[in-house]
């Protein structure tokens, strides 16, 4: 991804993190920034209720550390724009930008995704 | 020729109107909420998370505010990380929460059946549903009424208004996610009006005295007609206590069950 194919990411996660009210709270978790991003290796996708999320390892400070990166999607939006229970998938290469869990580390609200160098769906 | 193009213009125009006439009885269909998302009128914050212009307090009784007080939401003005929303405990939405179809699209949505002497109207969310009895019968009264999650609801017809009356409500619901409370006494008015083909309108009245020093009246509420989803399997979205504690507990909202 060049830096500006990034900027463009980073910018439309930040308008899609405006709105970012999913039915189970008012975005008062999340911090407002969006940073990243982070690479990792997909560990579990969870496409479930109340709202799809996965885990990931990350390298820090040399060694693995598990991140979880939640979305504010659910099972049938997501289906709805073309995504599967299988766009994700042990193993894959994930790169995301998100909001920052304000009390949680590691713990993140997805604005963009990249899965093995492929971006995903999510301009609505 | 020109006759028989006027003539079959009439015939259309005709048809189109007794189809409309014939619809205005007629509830049936999925129903995709399609105005602004409001709870109840003028009330501070709306479901936004800042308050509104010419917003004003609900109508609140001593003990209408402390019930209020107590209830801890993750929206509005008053929303906290640490919240006690029956939502995220996988509880009963309850009527007037259902209602105002709150939930982000396409879950803000309902389904009406219709026969000649009952509406089933389904909620999406939750996969729950509730009864509206058209046969004329009386609401319960002294023994027959007890609290239910949707209570009890009869409804008439007043010309093209489907009015919908409706008693004996679980006390554990909120209004809605800001947190507005409500007793086992309200009594609910819904006001149905097939505006047209399309377009259906929605006022929900919540009378509660106890709570309330007078009859709160919502915005009305447009939903629009979705006939493609009425070619599809039904969703079916319940909350799964395993699901929905997973997610609570990864974003530290405080909405476990003790």
């Amino acid at each position: 991804m060049s830096r500006w194919q990034r900027s463009l990411a980073v910018a439309v996660g930040t308008l899609m993190a405006w709105p970012t009210v999913a039915h189970h709270g008012g975005g008062v978790e999340w911090g407002e920034e969006t940073v990243g991003p982070i690479t990792g290796t997909a560990t579990k996708f969870a496409f479930q209720f109340p709202h799809v999320f996965f885990e990931m390892n990350v390298e820090e400070d040399g060694g693995l550390r598990q991140w979880t990166i939640t979305t504010r999607w659910t099972p049938t939006i997501l289906r709805e724009h073309g995504w599967s229970r299988e766009s994700i998938k042990p193993g894959d290469e994930v790169t995301v930008t998100y909001l920052p869990h304000v009390e949680k580390p590691r713990v993140g609200h997805m604005q963009t995704v990249e899965i093995n160098g492929q971006s995903l769906p999510l301009s609505f | 020729m020109r006759v028989a193009l006027e003539l079959a213009v009439v015939l259309i125009v005709a048809c189109h109107g007794a189809h409309a006439q014939q619809n205005a009885r007629d509830l049936s269909g999925h129903w995709d909420r399609s105005s602004p998302l409001e709870s109840f009128a003028n009330t501070p914050g709306g479901t936004r998370n800042n308050a509104q212009p010419g917003s004003r307090e609900a109508p609140f009784t001593t003990a209408g505010r402390a019930a209020f007080a107590a209830n801890k939401p993750g929206y509005g003005p008053r929303r906290a990380m640490q919240r006690n929303d029956p939502m995220g405990r996988c509880e009963p939405l309850g009527l007037v929460r259902h209602l105002v179809a709150e939930i982000v699209a396409p879950h803000a949505t309902f389904e009406i059946v219709q026969t000649p002497t009952r509406i089933l109207q389904i909620f999406e969310y939750r996969h729950d549903w509730r009864e509206i009895w058209l046969d004329g019968r009386a609401l319960p009264q002294g023994d027959e009424l007890y609290p239910k999650w949707n209570g009890f609801s009869v409804g008439r017809w007043e010309d093209g208004v489907l009015v919908v009356d409706s008693v004996g409500f679980d006390a554990r619901t909120w209004l809605d996610k800001l947190g507005y409370p409500h007793t086992e006494d309200m009594r609910v008015e819904e006001r149905y009006r097939r505006v047209d083909a399309e377009t259906l309108e929605l006022v929900v009245t919540v009378i509660d005295p106890e709570f309330y020093t007078e009859p709160w009246r919502s915005d009305v509420k447009r939903f629009r007609l979705n006939r493609d989803k009425s070619q599809r399997f039904d969703e079916q979205i319940h909350c799964v206590p395993a699901e929905e504690m997973t997610y609570q507990d990864l974003v530290g909202t405080g909405n476990v069950i003790d």
